[in-house]
């Protein structure tokens, strides 16, 4: 190796593809064991950017709830800025979320909405930063990831797909889509992580929405939904025949015991 | 029993021009007349008079603040020293316009004597740059005498109290203005002189009012004291010397009242969560700003912090000539609750800090916080309200055991592209009849195209829904 590459590596500003250690600092499992083996240091790293680029906002729920669920503990604040939807809090607190720790920031104003994210980081009295930011110039994304690493929080910045096209400074930059072919189910992958290749988008599938599996009598009907009412009426019919059908079941199996 | 006076000849001159070395000279003129009543040391050191006219006055010092003097102002300012005071005694009485009264014999004990608690006492407001005459004695109306005198003892010894009393000129007693004239024309100078006439006879033409004052005076009739009772509220005004214009030139004078309240609060081991914040447009009025800590605070620096933030968002429509601040909730002082693991906290602010921050500038109506309610009705199942004032922990709110999305879409939006594929339902909500607007839905998890959950409803009559998204 020659003595320049030795010095830049030295510095800092070459560095292995493969050393996954280049995150220091604590990381939090995501929750998924087939993201963890991918993002550095086996989890969320704590004081990073974490960019998630999605089609659809707001579809990234599932990856972020385990996290959450495991953050709400701490005694700090789970910020939302700016989310497209009010958080329905039933359902947070039905994961195990303490809704009380959620603090909900409306501001729409870009410079504002920059202000207060770059607060809830540098202070420290948040856990967890889930931003909705669409347009971010590269030298307020550099001054954001200072503050997260002063701050220690996980912050998560959601923003729209065309996003890729830019460079950015933050250690992670995720894809999420929706796929149709499987409910329930996300298309992940990793546009960039520090210490390692991207990886190209693979199926994550949470646990808890297994229940969304429609039954088989149901796929069957699939029925094309339109907004009258002769067409929920074919629906309810078809779902007080499966009912039927389930409850003959039930019949004949408590019959057998 | 024994008497403490306090006498402040120039207090509300001293008061405003605290902290004010290098502002302009400071005249307060009497409403009527235009003479000067009181005046700041700066302008006394060039030579200024009380009851000078104000050509003769500005004529000596040049530039300077003129105000007109208010005595119900100096009476605010006599009742918050009142305040201060009782960090020494519990017994205190205004005397307006200019003194406190203090009953002071309960204290001598703890401090350890009479003059370790004069110095005590004495020791703030000599810091303060007010100016203060003490006097001391074993009943009211000597102490006061003896505080307009200028003559202090430091001693419980009341023969020799009667002794330093009778030399003093009767000019200096609380006379009535005719009976001083009765007095120069009895040939009256002193006090000896005029405790020597045979009371009988001197009686019938001096009045019964001059009787009681020398009866108090020596300490035969004791008097009696309405004992002040400070209110547990804050409320500080300060009249700014030269109107602002721009709100961030506030903060200086606003450091002033926050000191002011750090005291307040200090002394009684108080908190609070908010403060109003008033100025006054020269022509408009006063206005409010309504400040929110997110938690009890009481040091001033803090609340300075959170004000800068607020004042940030604020653009005067006029000069501001007076600035006030008022808080009216308090509770008791806390410590902040900190990991003490956790080095790296240290430097960092706390939750409520941060809150504080983001309440300033962004408004409340932006920074929310989210509860479950006992609803059937999904939209009411969930109430916004101001962050941070509610706990965690607490009970857990009983829920409908049923699938809810994470997203509530408020108000509901009309379902444009039909092409969704229906999962589970209908679960049919009907609640509310018992209100004015009953609910009657059908809700539907369905799938759309592009693959996202949602959650529609169908109200009959009216059309299909789209509540929330997973």
């Amino acid at each position: 190796m020659s003595a320049q590459l030795a010095q830049l590596l030295q510095s800092g500003q070459l560095w292995h593809a493969n050393e996954e250690a280049l995150v220091q600092g604590k990381a939090l499992s995501s929750g998924f064991a087939q993201l963890d083996q991918y993002l550095p240091a086996g989890g969320w790293p704590q004081g990073c950017l974490i960019e998630l680029l999605t089609d659809v906002a707001s579809i990234e729920w599932p990856l972020l709830q385990p996290m959450l669920t495991t953050c709400s503990q701490q005694n700090r604040w789970l910020a939302v800025l700016d989310p497209p939807f009010m958080p329905y809090a039933p359902a947070w607190q039905k994961a195990n979320i303490e809704v009380a720790r959620l603090l909900w920031l409306k501001e729409q104003d870009d410079k504002n909405k920059l202000w207060a994210l770059e607060q809830c980081l540098r202070s420290g009295g948040c856990s967890v930063v889930i931003a909705w930011l669409d347009k971010v110039q590269p030298r307020w994304l550099r001054r954001l990831q200072l503050a997260a690493e002063q701050g220690k929080c996980y912050c998560f910045l959601i923003r729209p797909w065309q996003a890729q096209q830019s460079a950015t400074p933050s250690a992670l930059r995720l894809s999420v889509q929706a796929q149709s072919s499987q409910l329930g189910a996300l298309q992940v992958g990793l546009l960039k992580r520090r210490g390692g290749w991207p990886i190209a988008p693979f199926p994550l599938v949470a646990t808890d929405w297994q229940w969304l599996q429609p039954q088989s009598s149901f796929i069957d009907n699939s029925i094309e939904q339109s907004a009258d009412a002769d067409n929920l009426l074919s629906f309810n019919q078809a779902q007080q025949s499966h009912q039927a059908k389930q409850a003959r079941q039930l019949g004949s199996v408590s019959g057998a015991g | 029993m024994h008497w403490l006076y306090l006498r402040f000849p120039n207090l509300l001159a001293d008061w405003l021009s605290r902290d004010q070395s290098r502002a302009l000279p400071l005249l307060l003129l009497d409403k009527d007349s235009y003479r000067v009543m009181q005046a700041c040391n700066k302008a006394y050191q060039l030579g200024v008079k009380p009851q000078m006219s104000l050509a003769s006055a500005t004529s000596l010092i040049g530039d300077c603040h003129v105000k007109v003097y208010r005595p119900e102002q100096q009476q605010r300012v006599l009742a918050y020293l009142a305040d201060l005071q009782f960090q020494f005694c519990d017994r205190i009485a205004l005397w307006a316009p200019d003194g406190l009264q203090l009953e002071v014999s309960g204290m001598l004990q703890f401090f350890g004597g009479l003059e370790p608690y004069y110095q005590a006492i004495t020791k703030p407001l000599f810091d303060s740059q007010l100016q203060v005459q003490v006097g001391l004695a074993n009943n009211a109306a000597a102490s006061r005498l003896l505080a307009k005198a200028g003559v202090l003892l430091l001693t419980q010894d009341a023969v020799h109290e009667q002794q330093q009393i009778a030399q003093l000129p009767v000019g200096l007693g609380e006379f009535e203005p005719d009976v001083y004239k009765t007095l120069a024309r009895l040939g009256v100078r002193t006090f000896a002189e005029i405790l020597a006439l045979p009371r009988q006879e001197v009686a019938p033409r001096l009045g019964k009012a001059v009787m009681l004052y020398l009866d108090q005076l020596t300490g035969k009739v004791q008097q009696g004291v309405h004992w002040h009772q400070p209110p547990l509220a804050f409320e500080q005004k300060l009249e700014l010397l030269a109107d602002v214009d721009n709100a961030a030139m506030l903060m200086f004078p606003l450091k002033r009242l926050l000191a002011d309240l750090q005291t307040f609060l200090f002394q009684r081991q108080l908190q609070c969560q908010r403060l109003d914040l008033h100025y006054q447009y020269r022509e408009l009025g006063w206005q409010v700003l309504e400040i929110v800590a997110g938690c009890g605070r009481y040091q001033a620096q803090d609340w300075l912090a959170i004000i800068q933030l607020k004042l940030e968002g604020i653009k005067l429509e006029e000069p501001v000539t007076d600035i006030a601040i008022s808080a009216k909730e308090f509770e008791a002082l806390a410590c902040i609750e900190r990991d003490l693991l956790d080095s790296n906290q240290s430097q960092l602010d706390s939750p409520y800090t941060l809150l504080a921050k983001l309440n300033a500038k962004l408004g409340r109506s932006k920074v929310r916080s989210l509860a479950c309610v006992e609803s059937y009705i999904p939209e009411q199942a969930v109430m916004e309200l101001d962050a941070g004032f509610h706990q965690p922990n607490q009970k857990k709110v009983a829920m409908v055991n049923a699938k809810r999305p994470c997203w509530l879409v408020q108000p509901a939006k009309p379902l444009q592209d039909s092409r969704v594929q229906i999962l589970t339902g209908p679960e049919r909500i009907e609640a509310g009849w018992w209100q004015e607007h009953p609910v009657c839905r059908d809700y539907f998890i369905a799938k759309q195209a592009d693959g996202r959950v949602v959650w529609l409803y169908r109200e009959p009559d009216i059309g299909w829904f789209i509540q929330g998204y997973w």
